[in-house]
């Protein structure tokens, strides 16, 4: 009877289990790409505000405080994400890196009378992965060592497009509604080939995801006195087709009778099981102090409704002041915690664990009818992963995250 | 524990919501505007883009109505309101005047400096310090800019920025398109919605301060204005009252200006025989 321990085997089992699939997916969070010009800046705290072409995104009840009878926006962003997984490899630590350049928003506002119509095109998430890497001489705790290759590719990006309808009901209170259509498409490939002592083992895996459906966002906006905004949103998700596709081709060594055979195993799975999304509940305050400055607080309430993952509350402070009436700074802070639970040794499949805290910076350039801003938004966290098939193994993990931005405004 | 914090949060924001306003309830949404929207720097391509606007606004009425076809009449107006224009008008303007053979009520000043006022209100005036206050008060909403800032009516911004903004967020030069909505929308103000009230007291503040500069009986406008509230009765209303507030707020608050201007004890000119011999309506 083969012992894996004795011969190794166990350890090369050991490090093909590696598995990338349950790496941190970008539905684990919902912070992770700020939108907007004024509003990604300013930490993503615009839900009192939202008085320009993300509106739709963030409150379209603002809409109809926009300046100008007609507004657009538009910004691309340059996305990356750092991950490092610590002591993965004996000694050596796994680094991952993405990186998306793309045009991740554009909205526009009309007015009329006391209704406002708009339209946006927002892209609050995209991942773009590719890895290749070789790790030779790697230390297992059995001492062995040989080679270990990974290849991995992974894309991974939502979009949301569709109208917003508000109506000024008096000076003080506005209403408005989103209706946008949700796409998500995910495809990820990974290769995994690991050499010990010249017995090899590979994993070949190809994950297709389509998800569609709609997401519908409502809000209020209030002004109880001069110079105080309120404002509440609730934003549901829900699908109407999803389409998952996994293959698996793994080829790995038997052992009979003392002779090493090569076998292989093919899986294949497909599933139409559409997630649940949380309930989203935002509730923000500004303060416009001046002309000059303001200052604004939101606070993102997730509310599951699926009981494998948990609530989740962010917080975002942001401030706007201009030097003079044609240059802005801005700045943010934001919290970006995960939906996946605290990580246990007894409990097998654990995702990563991590919050994130993150700051943003702005400055806009200001003419009669448009506006210029370049912005930097970065978050990091440090949190554990199972990355291993023992949910005994866990590695310390930390994730970095930066933005930036270039977008611009135009008003009539 | 997150559940109820959340609703706690919620409890707060309806009970602020129901919460009775303090300070004023005039203007809200302007503490909103930033330093860059509040500073009213206006170039040469503003003005153009309004005259131009203005142009194309006035034939629109033109087409709507016909003029009095009373020479004498219509040079009358013409220099009574240019008189007035210059000395308080902005002077990169011209001002044009015209009666418009209506039976309605009312006034239009239309951006870019031209000026309606029809047969009808010139019926119900008996001199000439009522003509110029109306005249001043339409001057006024042109001075002010209530149209244009309302509209938001601006030259095209040659600036390297824009143009880069304009590059990036996908912004046309549809400004034919633009501006042809934009003309519906002020059609759309001058007859039917009328501009903000705030704006309609700037106007009869700055027109009884125009009136006692230049000699004009100020009390003998306040006198115009209160005789429009029978205007409804007598079916001639029907356009004032939807751009205009009420006859009863505006004199209210005529005389208040009036009282803190201390002008009640000025004595003006009427000039009523000179109206006489030019208005033959």
């Amino acid at each position: 009877m083969l012992n894996f321990k004795n011969t190794g085997l166990g350890a090369l089992l050991f490090l093909v289990g590696l598995n990338v699939s349950v790496q941190a997916g970008p539905q684990d969070y919902y912070k992770n790409i700020l939108v907007g010009d004024r509003a990604a800046t300013m930490g993503g705290a615009y839900v009192a505000i939202s008085d320009d072409a993300s509106a739709g995104y963030y409150n379209p009840s603002g809409m109809v405080f926009a300046y100008g009878s007609t507004v657009s926006g538009s910004a691309i962003a340059n996305h990356q994400t750092q991950l490092k997984y610590k002591n993965v490899f004996g000694d050596k630590d796994w680094d991952r890196e993405s990186e998306a350049s793309l045009p991740n928003f554009f909205g526009l506002v009309q007015k009329v009378g006391r209704h406002a119509f708009g339209f946006s095109y927002i892209v609050p998430e995209s991942v773009i992965e590719n890895q290749d890497q070789i790790f030779k001489n790697v230390k297992t705790p059995k001492g062995f060592r040989d080679q270990y290759a990974v290849n991995v590719h992974t894309e991974d990006t939502q979009y949301l497009v569709g109208p917003s309808y508000a109506f000024k009901v008096n000076d003080k209170f506005s209403l408005g509604l989103t209706l946008y259509s949700f796409i998500r498409q995910v495809r990820l490939q990974q290769y995994q080939y690991v050499e010990l002592n010249s017995i090899f083992v590979s994993d070949y895996y190809n994950l297709e995801a389509h998800e569609s459906g709609l997401t519908q966002k409502v809000g209020v906006q209030y002004s109880p006195i001069d110079q105080i905004s309120l404002g509440l949103t609730v934003t549901q998700t829900g699908l109407n087709s999803s389409k998952t596709k996994l293959q698996q081709v793994s080829v790995f060594p038997l052992i009979i009778n003392s002779n090493v055979v090569e076998s292989s195993q093919v899986y294949e799975a497909s599933s139409d099981e559409k997630r649940e999304f949380p309930l989203q509940i935002s509730m923000g305050v500004a303060y416009f102090h001046s002309p000059f400055v303001l200052v604004a607080a939101d606070i993102d309430f997730f509310q599951q409704r699926d009981d494998t993952l948990e609530d989740v509350i962010n917080l975002s402070l942001g401030t706007e002041f201009f030097i003079d009436d044609t240059n802005a700074f801005r700045m943010g802070l934001f919290t970006n915690n995960t939906n996946q639970p605290e990580i246990s040794k007894s409990r097998t499949g654990n995702n990563e664990h991590l919050d994130m805290n993150g700051f943003s910076l702005g400055y806009s350039s200001y003419s009669k009818t448009s506006s210029v801003t370049l912005g930097l938004i970065y978050s990091q966290g440090q949190g554990d992963a199972q990355i291993f098939g023992d949910p005994k193994i866990i590695k310390d993990f930390e994730r970095e995250s930066t933005t930036m931005l270039l977008s611009a405004s135009y008003s009539y | 524990m997150k559940a109820s914090f959340i609703n706690r949060g919620i409890t707060v924001f309806i009970v602020l919501c129901c919460w009775t306003q303090l300070g004023s309830a005039q203007d809200k949404e302007n503490f909103r505007r930033r330093v860059y929207q509040k500073a009213q720097k206006f170039t040469e391509a503003d003005v153009q883009t309004e005259i131009e606007f203005g142009r194309n606004l006035a034939a629109r009425i033109l087409g709507k109505y016909k003029t009095v076809q009373d020479a004498q009449l219509a040079r009358y107006v013409a220099l009574l309101g240019n008189g007035l224009a210059a000395q308080t008008g902005r002077p990169e303007l011209k001002y044009y005047f015209a009666v418009l053979d209506a039976d309605e009520v009312n006034a239009y000043a239309c951006p870019g400096g031209y000026i309606f006022i029809t047969r009808g209100a010139l019926q119900r005036m008996s001199n000439e310090a009522q003509l110029a206050g109306v005249l001043a008060h339409e001057i006024t909403h042109i001075d002010h800019r209530h149209v244009v800032n309302k509209l938001g009516i601006k030259g095209k911004d040659q600036s390297l920025s824009s143009a880069f903004a304009s590059l990036i967020s996908g912004a046309t030069g549809s400004v034919r398109v633009l501006m042809d909505q934009l003309s519906d929308k002020a059609l759309n103000m001058l007859f039917e919605e009328g501009v903000d009230k705030q704006d309609e007291r700037d106007a009869d503040s700055a027109a009884i301060e125009m009136m006692a500069t230049l000699g004009y009986d100020v009390v003998s406008y306040r006198n115009y204005i209160e005789s429009l509230k029978n205007l409804n009765a007598e079916g001639d209303g029907k356009v004032l009252s939807k751009t205009h507030p009420s006859v009863k707020e505006r004199v209210q608050y005529i005389d208040q200006r009036v009282a803190e201007l201390s002008l009640k004890e000025i004595p003006g000119k009427t000039n009523q025989q000179r109206f006489k011999d030019y208005v033959k309506l």
